[in-house]
């Protein structure tokens, strides 16, 4: 393990302080463009600049594009326009091979002819580096990777978790440019993904290499990100920090996407005077100050479940009127589904707002504006299932989104 | 006496179960016999005399000799005609092994409406029954004076071996997941270093499948070594022929030489049966 630690040249804190003046470029992508053979455009002008060291992480829902961006910086899928590079050397029309990366596969793509030990060695025996050396680093990371007990065995004789470790450290066993991984975790069980995400977490703070992650779980994508790139329909919708991913999402796209459960969206409408809105003929006063002349306009209204309270304090001190339909006691909080009334006329709008695109996403991630709200709460909340209760809702974390567009507002 | 009456599920007699066994043993008999008698049949006259093998009451014990196996190597030119066969066979079929590979891995890596096109032409090259083209053939090997040389088997064989190989070869390929190769690219493999050290030995047992099918019909084919060899240059099946001759059909000698003909075949075989069953077996059991 020491020996592992002693080759790295550039740890987290140092890499990080360079990122953090903006000098060092690790991985960036300037304009590219995929348009596949059958003519869909898989990436639509992605413009994307990880600093150096970065743990990025490419998340979206299924077909927007994250895998086709990390092909492309592997050099598996050729740009139709557009700049990739990597630490300032433009690859865009680079081989894979001299590109200088590593990647880890989805389905791990380890050797199977080859043992463990042969596997590892594979990347350093191509590049011509020495045997005494390969012996060494094979075994360093072997030993870093706990592999050391399997390196004669075939890959076969493996188990889900031990195989996912090869190819961390068939990626790990010279330092590239850049880690490319795509889905690494998808193909384990659950507890062992939250493991080797922890894991991960820290083999790259001891390397201190630009990682490009690409996942389609936003827990993974939120717990594991220095900054997250959300996207959607091969365009990048906001890359940000998890944090600001959070609270300042920049549509409701993205707003809808991040978060588990998912923000609360409804129907509102500004009062006149401006001063705050109405939703399901509940006012509610907001902290911006809103277009007096656009009284009437339609806005949606996100709140986080989250940014509900149970009882008035200093920061939630709007009230909302509410039908608690189902209490679940989860242990450690209680999640009361509620909803507000409303018409049923609110629900077509909600369909209308979105698109056709978004529609779909939403059946799958349950998420549509108008649905019954969630909030989530500490045990102590005394809500009982059929009985109208108010809750308090911080204006702080209220979001607002524009009900044509969807975009942030305010 | 109780009122409580129990009836045993219906099942079949254990007997019926053994009669059933009985006749796909027997059945399964029946045809292995049927295969392996005319085999028995070449073996055990190759070990007869002449008169024996003659004899209108075939024995079935009788005192083996192997002097036909001697007549067959030192009194006639089936010796040389073995290596004759055993050179044209390995060379078209790695020559076959080689082309084909190289033609099939892009047809499997790339799959398109044109690599179908493509694929299904190189395969109607092999449906043209060869008797149509032996006579341009040999007049365009003639033309090229080639006619009575090995080369134009090799050739022939390299060529009509070609389909076979290119299709299976492509299944093969096609069946390996493309991201071990990208996992090689990208860890700075060349493309002909991931086809030799990664894709190839990934593929070796449909490889060995595809070299052994393509030997057998490099080695058994007649037609055209009979049109276009010369004497000294006759493939051992053709050679077989010169047991027959105005005076007599030497039956005992021409089954010492088909036995000797079948040898090689069945060791290849043998040696490379642990591939074979692979290579049968790989797209299924992945």
């Amino acid at each position: 393990m020491s020996n592992a630690a002693d080759r790295q040249d550039a740890p987290r804190s140092e890499s990080r302080a360079v990122a953090q003046d903006g000098q060092g470029a690790g991985v960036e992508f300037d304009q590219v463009v995929v348009i596949f053979p059958d003519g869909i455009m898989a990436l639509k002008g992605l413009d994307l600049k990880i600093r150096d060291g970065e743990f990025v992480v490419l998340v979206g829902p299924s077909g927007c594009g994250k895998s086709t961006a990390l092909r492309a910086l592997a050099g598996l899928q050729p740009v139709s326009a557009g700049t990739i590079r990597i630490k300032d050397r433009d690859v865009t029309d680079l081989d894979p091979q001299a590109r200088d990366i590593a990647m880890v596969f989805q389905n791990y793509a380890l050797y199977p002819h080859k043992s463990v030990y042969e596997n590892l060695a594979y990347p350093l025996r191509v590049h011509g580096m020495p045997g005494g050396d390969i012996d060494r680093l094979v075994r360093q990371t072997g030993e870093l990777l706990a592999l050391t007990p399997y390196l004669q065995r075939k890959p076969r004789a493996l188990s889900g978790g031990q195989r996912q470790r090869v190819a961390m450290g068939r990626a790990l066993v010279r330092k590239p440019a850049a880690f490319l991984m795509d889905e690494p975790l998808s193909n384990l069980d659950a507890a062992l993904r939250v493991e080797m995400r922890t894991e991960i977490l820290a083999l790259h703070r001891r390397i201190g290499v630009s990682t490009v992650y690409v996942t389609h779980d936003q827990v993974e994508a939120m717990t594991m990100g220095d900054r997250v790139a959300v996207m959607r329909a091969g365009v990048l919708q906001q890359f940000d920090t998890p944090k600001a991913l959070y609270e300042k999402p920049c549509n409701i796209f993205v707003a809808a996407f991040i978060g588990s459960p998912a923000i609360n969206l409804a129907f509102a409408e500004i009062e006149a005077g401006g001063a705050a809105l109405s939703m399901a003929g509940q006012r509610i006063p907001t902290p911006w100050p809103l277009d007096v002349a656009s009284a009437g306009r339609k806005l949606v209204l996100g709140i986080r479940p989250e940014a509900f309270a149970y009882d008035q304090d200093a920061a939630h001190d709007i009230a909302l009127k509410v039908m608690p339909r189902l209490v679940e006691f989860m242990g450690s909080e209680v999640l009361i589904h509620f909803s507000v009334n409303r018409d049923d006329s609110d629900d077509q709008d909600a369909l209308a707002l979105v698109g056709e695109e978004d529609i779909k996403l939403a059946k799958v991630d349950g998420v549509t504006v108008g649905k019954p709200m969630v909030a989530r709460l500490d045990t102590r909340c005394p809500a009982i299932a059929g009985q109208e209760f108010t809750l308090w809702v911080s204006r702080q974390t209220m979001q607002l989104f524009d009900a044509e567009t969807g975009a942030t507002l305010g | 006496m109780t009122a409580i009456s129990y009836t045993p599920p219906r099942r079949r007699p254990r007997w019926t179960k053994r009669v059933g066994l009985g006749i796909q043993a027997s059945a399964a008999l029946l045809a292995t016999l049927l295969f392996i008698a005319p085999i028995f049949w070449m073996i055990s006259t190759a070990l007869k005399t002449g008169n024996q093998a003659f004899s209108a009451t075939p024995s079935i014990f009788f005192t083996p000799t192997f002097e036909n196996f001697a007549h067959v190597f030192t009194g006639s030119a089936f010796g040389s005609a073995l290596m004759t066969s055993t050179f044209t066979a390995s060379v078209s079929t790695i020559l076959a092994l080689i082309l084909g590979a190289g033609i099939a891995y892009p047809l499997a890596r790339r799959p398109g409406a044109v690599q179908q096109q493509v694929a299904f032409w190189i395969l109607s090259l092999r449906i043209l029954p060869p008797i149509v083209v032996i006579i341009p053939l040999f007049l365009l090997l003639r033309s090229v004076g080639l006619t009575g040389s090995l080369w134009s088997l090799i050739i022939l064989y390299t060529y009509m071996n070609l389909p076979l190989t290119v299709w299976l070869l492509r299944g093969f390929f096609a069946d390996l997941p493309v991201e071990i190769e990208e996992a090689a690219y990208v860890d700075g493999a060349s493309r002909l270093r991931t086809f030799f050290g990664i894709t190839l030995p990934l593929a070796l047992p449909g490889v060995i499948s595809t070299a052994l099918l393509a030997f057998i019909f490099a080695w058994n084919e007649f037609l055209f070594a009979n049109v276009l060899t010369g004497a000294s240059t006759r493939t051992a099946p053709v050679s077989l022929t010169e047991y027959v001759n105005p005076v007599s059909v030497e039956w005992n000698n021409i089954m010492a030489a088909g036995t000797l003909v079948v040898l090689p075949v069945w060791i290849f075989a043998l040696a490379v049966q642990r591939y074979l069953v692979r290579g049968m077996t790989m797209g299924a059991v992945k």
